[in-house]
């Protein structure tokens, strides 16, 4: 059990390692608060699907496993969907098409098809909190590091302070005329980002495979 | 075979037919809100 929780946060993170459902990392990385606002629609839609899947899997027949499958994480998009356009319509005008993209996000119909069809229905609701931790893990790292190196600022709440009553945006340290830098904001710094991120973990990974 | 596909065919509308239901109960929960919303964007 705990394996199965470990494996999606860290041995198998989806973003670092599996290098699943890059799509909207890369496009919503830009602010902290669009990556917890992304990262927590994923966890929800992996966690229902997983917990459904797990409970059908007996009934499904063979050959319409998958429609069934995105049937169910069409359901929960569109679940997701609704609610952010009735409670945050800001963030839900900045998510965009990257919100109705989760239906084909390959992490989540990836779980569904390779774990939670054949696993129990703890052990799926387990590996789903895992991978959708590790997901929000990722996503937030990028995020914090585009936007302090990018923009110079983290904002934990800004469009969601209507809801909470909170405004956190930060500004870290005084411009100058090299800091900060702009290319990270846009989509080539995701891409260039998320590049270092990853090194940067892998020899982490390598040093300590090593020590041992 | 045909056994087979009759199976799919009704888990298929069964499971479809809930996923609606649920749907729709969502729909109705949150359309006042995005009526407001919409309200208040056009004024």
């Amino acid at each position: 059990m705990k394996d199965n929780f470990l494996k999606g946060v860290i041995k198998e993170n989806p973003i670092f390692v599996l290098l699943l459902g890059l799509c909207p990392v890369l496009a919503v990385s830009t602010t902290v608060e669009n990556a917890i606002v992304m990262s927590l629609s994923v966890l929800f839609v992996l966690l229902g699907s997983n917990l459904m899947v797990s409970l059908i899997k007996n009934l499904v027949p063979n050959h319409i496993r998958i429609p069934v499958y995105i049937l169910i994480i069409a359901t929960l998009v569109t679940i997701t969907e609704l609610v952010l356009k009735a409670y945050t319509p800001d963030l839900y005008r900045i998510l965009g098409i990257y919100i109705p993209l989760i239906v084909v996000n390959c992490l989540v119909l990836g779980r569904a098809v390779g774990f939670a069809s054949k696993e129990g229905v703890l052990v799926s609701i387990v590996d789903a909190v895992g991978f959708g931790l590790g997901f929000m893990i990722g996503i937030v790292m990028l995020a914090i590091f585009r936007e302090v190196l990018g923009n110079n600022t983290i904002t934990i709440m800004d469009n969601l302070s209507k809801i909470t009553g909170y405004k956190m945006v930060y500004q870290l340290i005084p411009n100058t005329n090299i800091f900060p830098v702009g290319l990270l904001i846009t989509p080539a710094g995701a891409f260039i980002s998320l590049g270092l991120l990853s090194g940067i973990l892998k020899m982490i990974q390598n040093k300590r495979r090593e020590e041992r | 075979m045909k056994k087979e596909v009759l199976k799919g065919i009704i888990v298929f509308t069964i499971i479809g037919f809930l996923c609606s239901l649920l749907l729709f109960w969502v729909y109705e929960t949150t359309k006042p809100q995005i009526e407001y919303i919409n309200r208040g964007v056009l004024l």
